[in-house]
C-alpha cells in the first residue's frame, strides 16, 4: 500500500508538531470527502484509508469517524481486510462501546465460519472487547469450539480462554451439569498447550464455584502425575529444565479448591507428587530457574498446609521454610515468612514445630526490608499463647524503641492485644500498657489507652491500686509525658487516686500538683480531662477543695471552649444547693458492660486495610474468649449531661426545683441527670408564641408528655394540675402575641421609654438607650399585687439577625416591689419583627405567662440619610423589586409635614428629603440601618420610603425598599400604625 | 540571571554555549535536548523547566535561541535579550542560521562574552559592539584599544548618551518615520464590537550627521488642548486629537519633558530604531466590516455567506486580504466560490481560506460556500469559532493617528529630508459567526 507508506514516512519527516498536525488533518479532510463522496469504494481502499486513520488514532489524534468503514470491513471476505476491520475493532473499541452492537453479528458469522484464520480473529476481538452482552450471545457458539472434535488446536486453546473471559463477564455461561463433563474431558488433553488454557479456564471457574466441578481433583493428580513423576512432555515444554512450572502451579491450585482426597489411589498420588516436588527442589545460581522452582515448591507447599494433617509432606514442607527464612535472598524469605503465618493459622497443630524457629522469626524483625518485617510481626503475633506471651511480649517491647514509625502502630496495637489476650496476671497487663504508653505515646491509639481504663474499672480495688501506683510512678519519672499518658494518669488518679492517698509522698493534693504540672502543656483535650480529674479529687478530699476551685476559676474563661465550659460547670456544682447532684456526678465511674475488644477491633479494621490476607482474621474469634468487653470511650461522667443542666441552671438561678415546662421527673438528683434530655426539651418546648387558644391544650399535651416518661416523678401530677390551672391566666399577654401589635407597643416605637405590659399583678416597663448597631434595654417588672411573685423568669423567642445577652433576673419578686433585667443587643443583619418575650411566673392565683413583642423594631437601629435626588433614585433603583407598598386612608389629610416629621425624622430616626419630589404633597424619606461589619450609609444598608398622598380621596400609598424583605414590611407598618385612621 | 545562553539546531545539537554562572547541570541540558527540541515538543511552550531549571527559548529560522537559568529569572527580561541578541548577531553577519553561526563562532562568543556579564544583560545596541568588537582585522584592533580608543569606548557606554557616537556624517541627511498599527477587534455575531483597539508603533530610520536633537509631534489629545490653552485661542476644537493610552518610550526620548509638556524630543541613534509604541481603545477607525452569514442545515449541512466591506476612502486599497472562515472538524467536502479572489477550503488550516491581493477602499466584496460533513461518532456540537481576518492597509492609520511634525535641530544647521508613511495591519481581527 503505496498510500499508507508515504503518508507514514511524511509524518515522521514532519520537523514539528504543528507540521504534523497539519499533515494529519489535511490528511483526515481527504478521507472524510473520499468517504463521503465514493459511495462505492473499493475495498483496497478502504483498508488503506482505515489503516491510516488507525495510524493517525495510534499518534494521539482523535478520531470519531470511519466506523461504518471499518465494519464493513470486518465482515468483508478477504483476509486481509477482516483483520484491518479486527485491527480497528481492537484499537478503538472497548467494552461497553455502542458500536459492538453493530458488529456482534459479523464476530458471529465469522466465529461459525469455517475459516480457522478468521476464527481466530474473532475470539481475539471478543477477548479485548467482550462483555456481558458478548457473553449472552456468543459463549453457547465459544464453547461448541472449546469442546468440538474436529476443533484445531490452536483454535482450542484460544477458545479455552475465550471462555474465560465471558465466565467471567457473566457467571451464568457455564452451568455445571451441562458443560462440566465436557469441559473437565478437555483436560486429559495431550498437548500441552490446550491442557494449560483449559486448566485456566477451570481455574477460574472454580474461583467463583466448585460444586458440580468435583471430577477436577482427580485429573488434576494424573496430569501432575504425568508431568512430575512420569515425565510425560514434550522438550518445548521445558522451561530451564522443568516441565510447564504454570501448569503444574495452576493444577495445584485446582487441587486446593478441594477438601483433602478421601480416595486412596488418590491421595497417594498427590502426596507422591508433592513428595517428589518438596525433595527435589534445590537452591541454584540461575535466577530465572530459582524463580520457577520456588514457583511450584511454594505452590506445593500451600497445597499440603491445604491437606493438613493427611498429609506426609508437612514436617518435611515445615523444615523447608524454616531454611528459607534464613536464606539471604529477600525473597524467598518473605514468602517463606508469609507461608509460615498461614500455616500457623491452617494448622495450628504444626505451631510447636515453628516455635523452633523462633529466634530466627523474632531475628527477621530487624530486617531491613519493611515488608519482611511486616510479615515476621504478622507471624510473631500468629504464633504466640499463654506460654510464650511473656516472652514475645518482652522481645516485642525492645524492638518497639527501634521499630520504625511505619510499623510501630500495628506493633503497639498488637502488644496490647497479646498482652491482653494471654496475661495470666493482670498487673502485668497494665506495666506493658503503661510502657507502651510511654514509650511509644504518638503511636498508641486512643482504643489502647480506652481499653486498659476499662479493664482497671471493672477489675478489683487491687488492680486499680497498683495501677494508680503505676501511672503515679511513670508520671514522677517522666518530664515531658506523652499526652496519652497524661490522660490515662489523669483518669487513673481520678477515679482510683484514693487507692495510694494514704501512702506517704502521693496525697491528694500533691497528686494533683504532679498533674497541674503537665497541665500548662497539654492540649485541650488533656486539659479538659484533667479539670474532671480534679474535680473528682476535690470531691472526695476537701482540703483540695481551694486549690481546685482557684484553677476552675482560672479557667472558667479559657479560650477552649470545653474546658471553659466544664470550668464553669463544675463551679457552678459546688454551689450548695447542688450538693446531692453534685455527688451522683462526681460518683466512681460503674463498671463498663462486656463487650467485644475495641483494640482488636481496630486492628481487624488496620489489617483490612492493609492485607486482607493479614493472619489476623482467624484469631478473632479467640480475642474475645479472654476479656472481652468494653464501652465506648469512657466518658468522663458529667461531659454529656452538664449542658442541659446548665441549662436548667440559666433559668432558675437559685431555685433546685423542677423547671416548670419540663419533666416532674426532678425528684431525685439522679434521674435529673438520667433524663435531663427530656427536662430540658421540655423546658424549651414552650413556643413563645403560641396563641391563646391553644395554649390550654398545648400545655396540657406536654404536661402529658412529661408524666408519661417520668413516671416516678412525685410532684409530677400535681405540678400539671397547677400549670393546667394556670394556663387561663395569661389571657393578655397571649393576646398581645396573637393579635396585631399593641398600642404599648406602638408608642414604644416611637419612644425609647414607657410602659410594655401592664395588668392587676405585674407592670413591664423599658428604657432603650441605641447606639450605631448596638443598643441596651432595660425590662423593669412591678409587683402591683399582693403577693409575692415566684420563679419569676422571661425567655426570648430566637431572632438570629439579633445578639442579646441578657442578665440574670432574680427569681422573687415581693410585693410593691420593681426589679430591673438588662439587655445587650447588637444588630448583625437587618430583621422584620424583633423577639417577644415570655414572663413565667408564680402568682398568687397560680403560674401565669405573658407573651409580649419586644419594642425592638429595625428602626431603633436607624439613622437618617440625607442625601440629594440623584443619590436617593439611584438607591432606589438598587432594590428594584424589592418593594413593599400599603395603601391606607389617612387621619388627617392631606398629610402635614410635622406629622410626618414626627412619626419618621423623630421616631424612626429617617431623614425627611425635601426637593426629591416635585410634587410637594408627597415626601421621600431616607435611612440607613446600622448593623455590625456594615459600612455606614452603605447601598445596602439604605432603607428608602416613599409617601403619595392624595389628597382628595385623603389616601396615601407607603412604599418602602430595603435589602431585607421583613424589614420593609416591619417599616410599612409601624408607618401606617402611625398615620393611618384607625 | 541567565546562567547559560545555548544555540541548538534543528536536530537538538548545541551548536553554541556559553556558561555564565553556576547552574544547569550538562544532564538537564542533554535532556531538555531530547525532550523538547528533538521530540518536536519547541512551539509549544516557550519556557520549559526541568529539574528545576527554567529553559527560556524562542526559535528562529531553523536555530533555536534558549536561555538557561536555575533561579528565578525575569521570563521577559530573558525573551527580551534573546530577541535582541538574534538582533545584534543579524547585524553581524546578514542572516541568523546553523551556518552562519558555525562560520562565527569565534566572534559570537566575543559578542556573548560582552552582551551578558555574570547573567546580567548589558550594552546589546549593535552600534555600539560593533565600535570595538570588529570582525575584520583582529590584531589591529587590539592596537587600537590598547591606545585611546579604548577610553573612547568607556565613555561611550558609560556616557549621557550612549546610544549614539560622536562624528556621524551622512551626505544627504535623511529621517524616515513609519507608523505601524495593528488593529485588534472582537465582534459578536451580532455586530456589536466587544472588544476594539489599536497596538502601534513608531519605527524611525535616521540618518543624520552629528548629535541631532529632535521634536516630535503628533496629534495627542493632551498636548493639543495645553497648546489650545496656552494660546488662549478657540483656534482648534477641542476633541480633534486621540487619547493615547500606554506609551512607552525608547531609552533616548527625554522622559523629564514629555512628564511636564507631553513633548516628544530625543537624540535618535544611528540607524532604525522603535521610537515609541503606544495603544489606544477608543474612536477606532475600523477598516473592515464582516457581515457573515452562516446557516447550519440539519446535522451535516452548512451554508456560509460572507460580505466584507473596506471602510476606508476609496483612494486607498488594502494587500494580501486573507480571510479564514473556520469549518466543523468532520468537514468532508466544501463548495465555496467568491467573485474575486482566491477561496478555497484547506484543512490543514481547519477551514475556508480566502486571499485578496488587493482590496481597494469603500468596496464590499462576497462569498459563499455550501459545507458537507461527515456523520461522527461523538456527538459534539460545533464550536463555532470566529472569523479571522489578516490585511496590510498602507498608509492608513487606524487610530487616526499623525504625526504632526518633526524639527531636527543641529549645530551645523543642516536640511533634513523627512519621510512619513502610515500602515495598518491585521492584529486579532476576530469576527464571531
Amino acid at each position: 500500500m503505496r498510500g499508507l507508506t508515504v503518508f507514514i514516512s511524511d509524518l515522521r519527516n514532519c520537523s514539528s508538531k504543528e507540521q504534523e498536525e497539519k499533515r494529519v488533518e489535511k490528511e483526515m479532510a481527504h478521507i472524510r470527502s473520499k468517504f463521503t463522496s465514493d459511495s462505492n469504494m473499493n475495498g483496497y481502499n478502504r483498508k488503506k484509508y482505515v489503516w491510516k486513520i488507525l495510524y493517525m488514532y495510534m499518534l494521539g489524534y482523535e478520531v470519531d469517524f470511519g466506523h461504518m468503514e471499518a465494519v464493513n470491513l470486518l465482515s468483508s471476505q478477504k483476509y486481509s481486510e477482516k483483520s484491518v476491520g479486527y485491527a480497528w475493532c481492537a484499537l478503538m473499541l472497548r467494552e461497553g462501546d455502542e458500536l459492538l452492537r453493530l458488529i456482534i453479528n459479523s464476530i458471529r458469522v465469522d466465529l461459525i465460519s469455517r475459516n480457522d484464520n478468521a476464527v481466530c480473529l474473532a475470539l481475539n476481538s471478543i477477548c479485548n472487547v467482550g462483555g456481558k452482552e458478548f457473553a449472552e450471545t456468543l459463549s453457547n457458539d465459544v464453547l461448541k469450539l472449546l469442546t468440538h472434535n474436529i476443533t484445531k488446536t490452536y483454535v482450542r486453546k484460544k477458545a479455552a480462554l475465550t471462555a474465560l473471559r465471558l465466565f467471567r463477564k457473566s457467571n451464568d455461561t457455564l452451568p455445571a451439569e451441562q458443560w462440566a463433563d465436557r469441559i473437565l474431558a478437555l483436560l486429559d488433553e495431550k498437548n500441552i498447550g490446550v491442557l494449560t488454557s483449559v486448566t485456566s479456564l477451570v481455574l477460574g471457574v472454580l474461583a467463583v464455584d466448585s460444586a458440580g466441578w468435583e471430577a477436577a481433583a482427580p485429573k488434576a493428580a494424573r496430569t501432575l502425575t504425568r508431568l512430575v513423576l512420569n515425565k510425560d512432555y514434550s522438550n518445548d515444554y521445558l522451561y530451564y529444565g522443568i516441565p510447564t512450572p504454570w501448569l503444574q502451579i495452576k493444577l495445584l491450585k485446582v487441587l486446593q479448591h478441594f477438601p483433602p482426597p478421601e480416595e486412596h489411589a488418590l491421595k497417594l498420588r498427590v502426596s507422591e507428587v508433592l513428595q517428589r516436588i518438596v525433595s527435589g527442589t534445590e537452591v541454584t545460581k540461575n535466577v530465572n530457574k530459582n524463580n520457577a522452582t520456588h514457583a511450584v515448591l511454594f505452590e506445593a507447599i500451600n497445597l499440603s498446609i491445604h491437606l493438613g494433617q493427611s498429609s506426609e509432606t508437612l514436617p518435611q514442607c515445615i523444615n523447608l521454610l524454616g531454611r528459607f527464612i534464613s536464606i539471604r535472598e529477600a525473597n524467598i524469605r518473605y514468602l517463606g515468612l508469609d507461608t509460615m503465618a498461614r500455616l500457623s493459622q491452617e494448622q495450628p497443630h504444626t505451631l510447636d514445630d515453628l516455635k523452633k524457629h523462633q529466634s530466627t522469626i523474632l531475628f527477621s524483625l530487624k530486617d531491613p526490608d519493611i515488608s519482611i518485617r511486616r510479615r515476621a510481626l504478622d507471624l510473631v503475633y500468629a504464633m504466640c499463647d499463654t506460654a510464650t506471651v511473656k516472652e514475645t511480649v518482652s522481645e516485642l517491647l525492645n524492638y518497639l524503641d527501634n521499630a520504625d514509625d511505619h510499623i510501630k502502630e500495628e506493633l503497639v496495637l498488637k502488644i496490647a492485644i497479646l498482652s491482653e489476650r494471654f496475661a495470666s496476671d493482670n498487673s502485668w497487663y497494665v506495666d506493658v500498657v503503661l510502657q507502651l504508653v510511654r514509650s511509644a505515646g504518638d503511636q498508641v491509639a486512643d482504643e489502647v489507652w480506652y481499653r486498659i481504663v476499662q479493664i482497671v474499672t471493672n477489675q478489683g480495688e487491687d488492680l486499680q491500686r497498683y495501677a494508680a501506683q503505676g501511672v503515679w510512678t511513670i508520671l514522677n519519672a517522666e518530664v515531658l509525658p506523652h499526652k496519652n499518658l497524661v490522660k490515662v494518669a489523669g483518669y487513673v488518679l481520678g477515679e482510683f487516686g484514693h487507692t495510694i492517698a494514704e501512702s506517704p509522698g502521693s496525697s491528694p493534693s500533691e497528686q494533683i500538683t504532679l498533674l497541674h504540672k503537665h497541665f500548662r502543656n497539654a492540649d485541650p483535650d488533656v486539659r479538659a480531662l484533667l479539670l474532671n480529674t480534679y474535680v473528682k479529687i476535690a470531691h472526695t478530699y476537701a482540703e483540695v477543695a481551694q486549690m481546685v476551685s482557684e484553677v476552675m476559676q482560672q479557667h472558667s474563661a479559657a479560650m477552649d471552649q470545653e474546658v471553659q465550659q466544664r470550668a464553669a460547670e463544675y463551679i457552678s456544682l459546688s454551689a450548695p444547693s447542688l450538693a446531692s447532684i453534685k455527688g451522683t456526678v462526681l460518683e466512681m465511674m460503674p463498671h463498663f458492660t462486656e463487650r467485644e475488644s475495641i483494640v482488636s477491633k481496630a486492628l481487624a479494621s488496620k489489617s483490612k486495610g492493609d492485607d486482607p490476607e493479614a493472619p489476623t482474621r482467624r484469631v478473632e474469634p479467640r480475642a474475645e474468649a479472654a476479656h472481652a468487653e468494653a464501652a465506648p470511650p469512657p466518658p468522663p461522667p458529667s461531659r454529656q449531661e452538664t449542658p442541659d443542666l446548665l441549662g436548667g441552671l440559666a433559668d432558675e438561678p437559685a431555685a433546685p426545683a423542677p423547671p416548670p415546662g419540663g419533666g416532674g421527673g426532678a425528684g431525685s438528683a439522679a434521674d435529673l441527670l438520667g433524663g435531663l434530655d427530656l427536662g430540658g426539651g421540655g423546658g424549651a418546648a414552650p413556643p413563645p408564641a403560641a396563641p391563646s387558644s391553644g395554649a390550654d391544650d398545648l400545655l396540657g399535651l406536654m404536661g402529658g408528655g412529661g408524666g408519661g416518661a417520668a413516671p416516678s416523678g412525685g410532684g409530677g401530677g400535681d405540678l400539671l394540675d397547677a400549670l393546667g390551672g394556670g394556663a387561663p391566666a395569661a389571657p393578655a399577654g397571649g393576646a398581645a402575641a396573637g393579635g396585631g401589635p399593641s398600642p404599648q407597643w406602638l408608642a414604644l416605637c416611637m419612644r425609647n421609654d414607657g410602659v410594655l405590659f401592664e395588668d392587676a399583678t405585674l407592670q413591664i416597663g423599658v428604657k432603650m438607650e441605641f447606639n450605631g448597631h448596638q443598643g441596651r434595654m432595660a425590662l423593669f417588672f412591678g409587683n402591683k399585687g399582693q403577693f409575692p411573685l415566684q420563679q419569676l423568669a422571661t425567655v426570648l423567642s430566637p431572632c438570629p439577625q439579633l445578639a442579646i445577652q441578657v442578665s440574670p433576673l432574680p427569681s422573687t419578686l415581693q410585693p410593691r416591689q420593681q426589679l430591673s433585667q438588662n439587655f445587650l443587643i447588637e444588630c448583625n443583619a437587618p430583621f422584620g419583627d424583633g423577639p417577644q418575650v415570655k414572663v413565667s411566673f408564680m402568682g398568687g392565683s397560680g403560674p401565669a405567662q405573658i407573651v409580649a413583642r419586644l419594642p425592638l423594631n429595625p428602626s431603633k437601629f436607624f439613622a437618617p440619610l440625607v442625601t440629594d435626588g440623584g443619590d436617593f433614585f439611584r438607591r432606589w433603583k438598587l432594590f428594584e423589586g424589592k418593594e413593599l407598598q400599603k395603601i391606607f386612608k389617612l387621619k388627617t389629610a392631606p398629610l402635614a409635614e410635622p406629622e410626618v416629621e414626627r412619626v419618621c425624622a423623630g421616631g424612626m430616626k429617617m431623614a425627611v428629603l425635601r426637593g426629591v419630589d416635585p410634587n410637594t404633597a408627597n415626601y421621600v424619606v431616607a435611612g440607613w440601618m446600622a448593623v455590625k461589619g456594615g459600612a455606614p450609609q452603605s447601598d445596602t444598608a439604605s432603607v428608602l420610603m416613599r409617601l403619595e398622598v392624595n389628597a382628595a380621596a385623603g389616601m396615601c400609598r407607603a412604599s418602602v425598599r430595603a435589602s431585607d424583605a421583613g424589614l420593609a414590611t416591619a417599616v410599612a407598618q409601624i408607618v401606617q400604625s402611625h398615620l393611618a385612621a384607625p | 540571571m541567565i546562567s547559560n545562553v545555548l544555540l541548538i539546531n534543528q536536530k537538538g545539537e548545541v551548536v553554541i554555549s556559553r556558561i555564565y554562572r553556576e547552574g544547569a547541570s550538562q544532564k538537564t541540558i542533554d535532556t531538555f535536548r531530547n525532550q523538547v527540541i528533538a521530540s518536536k515538543e519547541a512551539g509549544r511552550l516557550p519556557v520549559k523547566v526541568l529539574d528545576h531549571t527554567a529553559f527560556m527559548f524562542i526559535k528562529h529560522g531553523n536555530m533555536y535561541a534558549v536561555a538557561v537559568s536555575s533561579g528565578n529569572a525575569q521570563a521577559a527580561l530573558a525573551f527580551q535579550f534573546l530577541h535582541e541578541l538574534i538582533k545584534v548577531l543579524k547585524s553581524y553577519f546578514g542572516d541568523f542560521t546553523e551556518e552562519s553561526v558555525r562560520n562565527n563562532f569565534i566572534l559570537i562568543y566575543e559578542l556573548l562574552d560582552e552582551v551578558l556579564d555574570y547573567g546580567y544583560p548589558q550594552n546589546t545596541s549593535d552600534d555600539v559592539l560593533k565600535m570595538y568588537i570588529t570582525q575584520e582585522g583582529n590584531r589591529k584592533a587590539m592596537q587600537d584599544r590598547a591606545g585611546g580608543a579604548s577610553s573612547g569606548v568607556t565613555i561611550q557606554a558609560t556616557g549621557a548618551i550612549s546610544w549614539r557616537k560622536e562624528g556621524i556624517k551622512y551626505r544627504k541627511n535623511e529621517l524616515f518615520i513609519d507608523v505601524v498599527e495593528n488593529c485588534n477587534l472582537l465582534m459578536s455575531s451580532k455586530g456589536t464590537i466587544l472588544r476594539n483597539d489599536v497596538s502601534g508603533c513608531i519605527m524611525v530610520k535616521c540618518y543624520l550627521s552629528g548629535q541631532p536633537e529632535c521634536k516630535f509631534g503628533l496629534n495627542d489629545k493632551l498636548l493639543l488642548d495645553n497648546e489650545a490653552k496656552a494660546k488662549k485661542s478657540n483656534l482648534r476644537r477641542p476633541g480633534s486629537g486621540i487619547d493615547i493610552d500606554d506609551v512607552s518610550f525608547h531609552q533616548c526620548v527625554k522622559l523629564g519633558k514629555f512628564d511636564m509638556d507631553r513633548t516628544i524630543s530625543f537624540v535618535p541613534p544611528d540607524g532604525e530604531f522603535q521610537l515609541m509604541s503606544y495603544r489606544i481603545t477608543e474612536n477606532v477607525n475600523l477598516p473592515f466590516r464582516v457581515l457573515p452569514v452562516v446557516k447550519e442545515l440539519g446535522r451535516t449541512r452548512l451554508e456560509i455567506n460572507i460580505k466584507v466591506k473596506s471602510m476606508f476612502t476609496f483612494k486607498l486599497f488594502a494587500t494580501n486580504v486573507v480571510i479564514k472562515i473556520p469549518c466543523p472538524k468532520n468537514t468532508a467536502i466544501a463548495n465555496v466560490s467568491a467573485a474575486s479572489g482566491k477561496c478555497k477550503y484547506e484543512p490543514e488550516h481547519g477551514g475556508i481560506i480566502w486571499k485578496l491581493r488587493r482590496f481597494p477602499g469603500d468596496t464590499e466584496y462576497f462569498m459563499s460556500g455550501e459545507v458537507e460533513m461527515m456523520q461522527s461518532v461523538s456527538e459534539k456540537v460545533w464550536s463555532r469559532p470566529p472569523i479571522t481576518m489578516d490585511f496590510q492597509v498602507p498608509m492608513f492609520a487606524a487610530s487616526g493617528l499623525h504625526v504632526r511634525f518633526l524639527k531636527v535641530f543641529e549645530k551645523s544647521n543642516y536640511q533634513t529630508i523627512k519621510w512619513v508613511r502610515y500602515i495598518t495591519k491585521a492584529g486579532q481581527y476576530q469576527h464571531r459567526i
